[in-house]
C-alpha cells in the first residue's frame, strides 16, 4: 500500500471515530430520566458543567447532578418511579440510569458526595434489585428495597 | 514552653474540628409509604453490614474501616438529621390502567370513563413525565401483538394530546404480550391483559 493511500484510509477512520463520538455524546444529552417535582431555596441541576437553577416540572437528563445550597431542598421522580429527595448542601449524581425492560436494560447507580438524601426504590429495584446501588465516599449501599436515608458529612 | 503550649493548642483545635465534622456516612433504613421495610447491604473495603429492621442505622467512618454494626436511630434523631430532605419528598407517581376490546384499539366503557381522571391528574401535577405503555393478551403471534400494543398506546397518547397534554412529556412504549398483568398460557383471551398503563410522575 502506498503511503498516501495509507494516510487517506487512516484519516477516514479518524473521521468515522469522531463522528461516532459526536453522535453518542449528542444522543446522551437527549435522554430524559425523570423530572423535578419540589424545589425550595437554592437547588440546581448541573448539566455538562453548567449550573441550571432547578424548577418544578423540569425534565432531568442522564448524567445530571442534583445539587442544593445551604437553604435548599429538592424532590425528584425518576422514570422508573424512584422517588429521591435532597436536604440542604447536598450533591447527588446519577451516574447510571437505564430503564428499558424491552431491551432488558435495567440499572441505577447514584453517587452521594455530600449532604442528606431520601431514596425510595422504583421499578428497577422491583425488577432487578441487584442493579440498584448508591455510592458514598465511604462505602456502597446495595438496595433490596425500599426506602432509606443517607447522610454524607464533608470529608 | 510557649512554643509547646501553642502546638498543644493546635492539636486540640484539630481534634475538636475532627469531632465536630465527624466525617463519614450514615445510612438509615425506614419503611416505605405502605409500611413495608426492605433490606440494605452497606459495604466498603473493610467489610459489610446488613440493615433489615425499621429505623436501623449504620455509621461508616471511612472507606477502609469496616461499617459499624447497625444501631436503632430514634425518630427525633432521624428528624434532626433528615428533616428538610424528608419534607422535600414528592408525592409518589399516580398509576392508571385502561382496558381495550379484543384485537382492538377501542377502550372499554369503564376505561373511557376514567380518561378525565387521567387528564386531570396530568394537569393537576403539571407533570412533564408521563408513561404510556401498551400491552396485549396472548391471543395471536408475537409481532402482531407488538404492533397491536403499540397502536393501543398511540391511541391513548392521541386522546391525551387532543386534551392539551404536550406530546414531549409522553414516553410511549409497547410490550406486546411479553408483560402480562394476569399470567396465562399462550393463546388465552384475557381482558385484563389488553391494556395501556399510564403513569403520571
Amino acid at each position: 500500500m502506498s503511503r498516501a493511500k495509507y494516510k487517506i484510509i487512516s484519516l477516514g477512520f479518524l473521521g468515522i471515530i469522531i463522528l461516532l463520538m459526536l453522535a453518542t455524546s449528542a444522543g446522551a444529552e437527549e435522554i430524559v430520566i425523570g423530572s423535578v417535582r419540589n424545589v425550595k431555596g437554592a437547588a440546581f441541576l448541573v448539566r455538562n458543567k453548567q449550573i441550571i437553577p432547578a424548577k418544578p416540572n423540569q425534565q432531568i437528563m442522564l448524567n445530571d447532578i442534583l445539587r442544593t445550597g445551604p437553604d435548599g431542598s429538592l424532590g425528584v421522580i425518576l422514570r422508573d418511579d424512584t422517588v429521591l429527595s435532597l436536604g440542604p448542601n447536598s450533591d447527588f449524581s446519577l451516574d447510571e440510569f437505564a430503564f428499558s425492560p424491552v431491551e432488558d436494560k435495567l440499572s441505577l447507580v447514584g453517587k452521594m458526595t455530600r449532604g442528606t438524601a431520601t431514596f425510595l426504590t422504583g421499578k428497577i429495584g422491583q425488577m432487578r434489585p441487584e442493579a440498584v446501588r448508591v455510592k458514598t465516599p465511604n462505602g456502597t449501599i446495595g438496595v433490596r428495597g425500599t426506602q432509606f436515608l443517607v447522610q454524607v458529612n464533608d470529608q | 514552653m510557649g512554643k509547646r503550649a501553642v502546638w498543644l493548642g493546635l492539636v486540640l483545635v484539630w481534634l475538636a474540628l475532627l469531632a465536630g465534622c465527624s466525617p463519614g456516612s450514615v445510612v438509615v433504613l425506614i419503611p416505605d409509604p405502605n409500611g413495608k421495610v426492605g433490606k440494605l447491604t452497606v459495604s466498603n473495603q473493610g467489610g459489610s453490614q446488613v440493615l433489615e429492621k425499621s429505623g436501623q442505622a449504620i455509621f461508616i467512618r471511612d472507606a477502609q474501616t469496616p461499617p459499624e454494626a447497625p444501631v436503632v436511630m430514634e425518630q427525633a434523631e432521624i428528624q434532626k438529621r433528615f428533616g428538610p430532605a424528608l419534607a422535600a419528598r414528592p408525592s409518589p407517581p399516580v398509576h392508571f390502567i385502561l382496558y381495550f376490546f379484543s384485537d382492538s384499539t377501542k377502550l372499554v366503557k369503564s376505561s373511557k370513563a376514567l380518561l378525565p381522571q387521567v387528564i386531570s391528574a396530568i394537569k393537576q401535577r403539571v407533570s412533564v413525565d408521563v408513561s404510556v405503555v401498551g400491552h396485549c393478551d396472548t391471543t395471536g403471534g408475537d409481532i402482531y401483538n407488538l404492533r397491536l400494543s403499540q397502536r393501543r398506546a398511540m391511541a391513548v397518547a392521541k386522546i391525551l394530546t387532543a386534551s392539551g397534554v404536550d406530546r414531549k412529556t409522553l414516553e410511549i412504549t409497547s410490550h406486546g404480550k411479553r408483560r402480562l398483568l394476569i399470567p396465562t398460557a399462550d393463546n388465552v383471551r384475557e381482558p385484563r391483559n389488553r391494556r395501556v398503563e399510564v403513569t403520571v410522575r
